[in-house]
């Protein structure tokens, strides 16, 4: 089980469609896995493996940068899944 | 609650002459508030949401979905939609120009997740902006929401 936290700077818009397509993106490659949203202020404290977000976030989360995944087209579901695999497969997740 | 619930006939506009992207923003926050959906202060906090963070709200080529905290002045989930007569660049080197602007106001983080989830059904389509933008009245945008949904 994966805990991912998408990342915006409000944390209502833009990571409420990554939350979506994330889900669709662990569906897709048979991994478990939660994924909630977060603002850039509301992300400090919580426990997660991965932090989904936007290049214009990495200064703001520089201190996560191991987990940071970012996308620049949030409704490319063949993109995100993509990363994602890629990522995963780093973790030793998937083989 | 679904996606035309949010996306109602008179928070859409086709072919909006605008010069800028906060023109861009203001005319599309403009049929929020005339809806009594937000409060104006609303509109201005979209636009500070942008300076402040970036044009990170332009989520896929040629769309932005310009938004704000509920704090800023939300009255009712809502989402309103323009199609621009000429496309304007809002700084972000992947995805502009762009030339279809959805402004999005959410009373909370919960109740139009479900809406959401269908725009990003319908934003799956590759050519989906493309026929907005293409689109000649309101009805044609809803056809084509309808459509991939």
């Amino acid at each position: 089980m994966i805990k991912i936290f998408t990342v915006c700077p409000q944390g209502l818009g833009s990571s409420l469609i990554a939350k979506i397509n994330v889900q669709k993106a662990l569906e897709k490659l048979g991994v478990e896995g939660e994924v909630e949203t977060a603002g850039v202020t509301s992300i400090t404290g919580q426990v997660f493996d991965l932090i989904v977000t936007i290049p214009e976030m990495s200064d703001s989360l520089e201190r996560y940068k191991d987990k940071l995944v970012f996308v620049t087209n949030f409704f490319k579901r063949d993109e995100i899944a993509d990363t994602l695999e890629k990522k995963f497969r780093e973790m030793g997740l998937i083989e | 609650m679904l996606l035309t619930d949010l996306l109602r006939p008179n928070l859409i506009a086709v072919n909006v002459h605008v010069r800028d992207w906060q023109e861009a923003v203001r005319e599309a926050g403009r049929l929020l508030v005339e809806d009594g959906a937000v409060e104006p202060r609303f509109v201005d906090a979209m636009i500070e949401v942008v300076k402040e963070f970036g044009p990170y709200i332009v989520l896929a080529p040629g769309f932005a979905m310009p938004h704000a905290k509920a704090e800023a002045g939300c009255i009712k989930s809502s989402l309103s939609l323009i199609t621009l007569a000429e496309p304007v660049e809002f700084g972000n080197p992947e995805n502009d120009p762009v030339y279809v602007v959805a402004a999005l106001a959410a009373v909370d983080h919960g109740s139009h997740i479900e809406a959401l989830s269908q725009l990003a059904d319908v934003l799956a389509n590759d050519s989906v902006v493309d026929e907005w933008a293409k689109a000649k009245s309101t009805d044609e945008i809803l056809k084509i929401v309808e459509f991939y949904s």
